[in-house]
């Protein structure tokens, strides 16, 4: 019985030997690199049909999450698409126009922004101007003060067609917090300023967003002194997520 | 029109004094006309307790470059619409940098050029850094609670939600993620327990709390119907095995105070009928 075992193990380990050769899975070289894979992925990405999505990596080693105090570990490659998440942020319109102005009728121009935010992220939108609206010479256009006094960073009421300046108000989810309402305007933060203003927060959500749009209104009202001409200036908008 | 996006939006990271990180950004036209775009980076420092931020132009104290052949910081390039950029920022600390937190943002910034006379609204794009200098990965964390409450102390039975508002403490020189939850109980058993989302605290910083559902932060709320009596909610943290317990009343007052207009009408009705109007 013993010299029947033997024979066997004897015959299966030649065969094992003869006629078997080492299979590199994932080995990958050039004349420069040479990668090797730890594991055979069978299959992965992203599949979809009329009902569902499905992202899947098969045959990953160890996937999961692991945490131990103060270390958070996420492995695997499905975690990959969260360095995927894309911010962004656009404007409908880049050349606001007010035509020819009348002394003390306010004319006014919109212009929406859209935003989308990576999961887990809120964002906050702020704005500044080049300098005031300024004639080549240097007159300007004051930025407005509003019926009741505003400023960069505050909004206020501007209704009264005796209330000269320049200025803009938000309307949307996020800005709701800054502007009470449509008749709520406040200046541009002033770059050019002396010292230079910082600019100012006007809509910002602490949830995640996705195509978040608001109404950027401007206006202006000028009195029957101010200096004919064409005024110009731009203002720069600065789109960030939460932290 | 100008549409911008920037992949990743957000990283966090250690890095050893006297070492380099190297991170990709793709950063798309996603307009219908070509845009002029320069790239900087800029230091930034949490501003109010729900993740804002403001940048008071601190200096940088960290390396940073673009290692494109054809780009550095600060220098123009165009993107075409529908086209896509990659740009490879690498991020050095010098050696003797002593160790705490940097936060930053990489800005993608849209330029004015020669063809933009009519050109009156410019976009700024960023993404930010966390970046935590030092040797260890495993720095100490003094996480705590420093507020935890709940509005309003009587909550109706029926109708109306409460929240719980809560603000945690980061008395360390790193960032951390808020890990707990919180456990609403009656009679010490246990019935409800909300995970909190696991929002960043920055360095010597505090942020205030709102719970996990289904990947996204909502307020703690706490809705319709429970039973009436006295819970207790109780705020844990897993970083630091913190617990802070809080007492709130539920009562059925709207139902109470509907009986009651009820009887009041009853007996309005009864006492007018009793004591007719005299001519």
């Amino acid at each position: 019985m013993i010299k029947k075992f033997s024979l066997f193990f004897f015959l299966l380990t030649t065969y094992y030997l003869t006629f078997n050769t080492s299979v590199l899975a994932q080995h990958f070289s050039s004349d420069n690199y040479v990668i090797d894979w730890g594991n055979f992925n069978i299959t992965s990405g992203n599949k979809t049909s009329s009902n569902y999505k499905l992202s899947d990596t098969v045959g990953q080693i160890a996937p999961g999450t692991y945490q131990k105090t103060g270390v958070l570990l996420k492995s695997g490659f499905q975690y990959i698409y969260d360095t995927f998440i894309t911010f962004a942020f656009s404007i409908d319109n880049l050349d606001i126009n007010f035509g020819i102005l009348t002394p003390g009728i306010a004319s006014t121009a919109v212009n929406t922004i859209t935003i989308s935010t990576p999961s887990g992220h809120g964002y906050q939108i702020s704005s500044q101007e080049s300098r005031p609206l300024s004639l080549e010479t240097g007159i300007t256009i004051p930025d407005t003060v509003c019926d009741n006094p505003c400023n960069e960073s505050t909004s206020n009421t501007w209704i009264n067609s005796s209330t000269y300046g320049f200025g803009f108000n938000a309307s949307g989810i996020g800005a709701s917090s800054y502007f009470a309402n449509n008749t709520y305007f406040r200046q541009f933060a002033n770059v050019a300023a002396s010292p230079a203003e910082t600019p100012q927060i006007f809509m910002s959500e602490s949830s995640p967003v996705e195509n978040r749009q608001s109404t950027i209104t401007y206006k202006v009202n000028i009195s029957p002194a101010q200096s004919a001409g064409t005024y110009h200036n731009y203002i720069v908008y600065t789109a960030v997520p939460k932290y | 029109m100008s549409s911008l996006s920037i992949t990743p939006a957000t990283l966090e990271f250690w890095l050893k004094p006297g070492a380099t990180y190297i991170q990709s950004y793709q950063v798309k036209n996603t307009g219908q006309t070509p845009v002029t775009l320069s790239t900087s980076v800029e230091r930034w420092l949490p501003q109010g307790f729900d993740g804002g931020l403001s940048y008071p132009g601190l200096p940088l104290d960290l390396n940073f470059s673009l290692t494109n052949s054809d780009l550095h910081l600060g220098s123009s390039f165009i993107l075409n619409p529908n086209q896509s950029r990659q740009l490879v920022l690498k991020i050095s600390s010098p050696t003797a940098l002593s160790p705490r937190d940097l936060y930053f943002t990489f800005f993608v910034n849209q330029q004015l050029t020669a063809t933009d006379s009519n050109t009156t609204n410019l976009v700024r794009l960023g993404s930010h850094l966390l970046i935590s200098v030092s040797n260890s990965e495993s720095a100490p964390q003094k996480i705590t609670i420093s507020d935890f409450s709940f509005s309003p102390f009587i909550h109706d039975t029926f109708l109306g939600s409460a929240t719980f508002s809560g603000l945690i403490d980061n008395q360390s020189d790193f960032f951390s993620k808020i890990e707990g939850a919180i456990t609403i109980s009656k009679n010490n058993s246990p019935l409800l327990q909300m995970e909190l989302f696991p929002h960043n605290v920055l360095a010597h910083h505090q942020r205030t709390i709102t719970c996990l559902n289904d990947t996204k932060p909502v307020p703690c709320r706490l809705g319709p119907p429970l039973w009436p009596g006295f819970y207790q909610a109780s705020l844990s943290l897993k970083n630091s095995k913190e617990v802070l317990t809080i007492n709130f009343l539920v009562l059925p007052y709207s139902l109470i105070a509907f009986l009651f207009l009820i009887f009041s009408f009853y007996h309005l009705i009864k006492y007018i009928k009793l004591h007719p109007a005299r001519h």
